[in-house]
């Protein structure tokens, strides 16, 4: 051992020695500085500056995503809902402007006005039935005013998107083909549904098995893709109770329920006046 | 970034230095992107459905009214006169064009102020104290 050898061993960091024969400077090397304590550190470093570029800008970028995605289906779902707010709103309304009016009739005219003919209304009833007919008919038209919307749609309805101008054939079919794949978690739905545009509308171009969480969508652009993945969503679930029993039962929705329910308690009421085609004349 | 020349070009590799921050800024991006589509189609379509429920609630209450009085006008004719009838039926025909879809050129609201107006009229006419009184309203909740 020559003093140089003896040297060149007790200097491990910056030995030359060792730096030649790596002759690699990527950094990933151990032999470039030759000391793991360093490069471990680096590394350390290294990697919670990776990730922290990651969580800052990823979420920086996501926020601008989250705005600019709101802002392409907003419109949309807007037009969706208000048709389907219309065509409920619209029946709930009239049936009480059909028993309101008609039973301020029916009691102003019992309270004797000058023509009889308008008592003729319920001359079908004896008095405990005209009675009945007018708690009846009390009872309703104040129900219908106090009828919050809360109870007409409830957040299921938005959920399936099983309204009645919506899909709601079609979202049987995606539901019966397995669409999402049973992955019942919401956040799976990048890839689901990514097939189809203006998904309302052109559901039948929808190649069920293939289009539908295939691949996941990078971005899938057009909000509205995402638009009907919402409803879609819930395919991950099984909602087959509803797609099982068929077309009919896509009606069982709540606000059909009420609906229905309303219409038919006006029907009877107005059924004993004798103008029960008034329920059909819209 | 000599070493790494081995295996990339030398432009790329650069590239993807410089543009780190934004690389990353388009991930989270796309992920917002899916994530606001589903959130805004939801929102909009809840907007949408208060907005057009209620309005139409009021809408089709004066629609029922006019049928009414329309029907009562044909069994009575004492209590509803013939130029009554005439402002029923341009009721009916102005609550018929009341948009079921929303476009975005419609003026709903002025459309709606009409057709109070109007049901107004025929009340007054009528000698009715029917109004559409609304009850304090909740929204919905999603």
């Amino acid at each position: 051992m020559t003093d140089r050898d003896s040297r060149t061993n007790a200097s491990p960091t910056w030995s030359s020695d060792k730096g030649s024969d790596s002759g690699n400077g990527s950094g990933n090397d151990d032999d470039i500085w030759g000391d793991d304590d360093n490069v471990s550190y680096d590394r350390s470093i290294a990697e919670r500056e990776w990730s922290r570029l990651h969580e800052n800008f990823g979420n920086s970028g996501y926020l601008e995503g989250i705005e600019e995605g709101k802002e392409s289906t907003l419109q949309d779902g807007f037009n969706q809902g208000w048709s389907e707010g219309v065509q409920y709103g619209h029946e709930l309304g009239r049936l009480r402007g059909l028993i309101s009016p008609l039973l301020e009739y029916i009691q102003s005219s019992s309270r004797g006005a000058s023509n009889t003919s308008s008592t003729d209304l319920l001359r079908s009833l004896d008095e405990t039935q005209q009675k009945t007919w007018i708690q009846t008919a009390s009872d309703l038209v104040k129900e219908l005013i106090e009828l919050d919307i809360a109870k007409v749609f409830d957040k299921a309805y938005f959920d399936d998107g099983l309204g009645p101008n919506s899909t709601s054939k079609t979202q049987q079919q995606t539901t019966d083909s397995g669409c999402c794949g049973g992955s019942s978690s919401k956040s799976g739905n990048e890839s689901c549904c990514k097939s189809d545009n203006k998904g309302d509308k052109e559901e039948s171009a929808i190649p069920q098995k293939s289009g539908c969480c295939s691949k996941p969508s990078s971005a899938s652009g057009d909000g509205t893709a995402s638009s009907s993945c919402s409803k879609g969503s819930s395919c991950g679930q099984a909602k087959s109770e509803e797609s099982g029993a068929a077309s009919t039962s896509a009606w069982s929705s709540r606000p059909d329920h009420v609906l229905a329910d309303y219409r038919s308690r006006t029907l009877d009421l107005l059924k004993q006046v004798k103008l029960e085609h008034l329920l059909e004349s819209n | 970034m000599s070493q790494t020349a081995q295996e990339l070009p030398k432009e790329l590799d650069l590239d993807d230095l410089i543009h780190l921050e934004n690389m990353f800024v388009e991930f989270g991006r796309e992920d917002g992107l899916a994530a606001g589509g589903r959130n805004g189609a939801i929102e909009g379509r809840v907007m949408g459905c208060e907005k057009g429920f209620e309005l139409s609630r009021e809408v089709g209450y004066y629609a029922g009214c006019a049928q009414l009085w329309k029907a009562l006008a044909m069994l009575d004719q004492d209590r509803i006169t013939e130029k009554t009838l005439k402002k029923i039926n341009s009721l009916l025909d102005l609550i018929n064009s009341f948009p079921r879809e929303n476009q975005l050129d419609d003026d709903v609201v002025a459309l709606l102020d009409k057709i109070r107006g109007k049901f107004k009229t025929v009340a007054s006419a009528l000698q009715t104290s029917e109004r559409y009184a609304d009850a304090p309203k909740s929204k919905m909740f999603y």
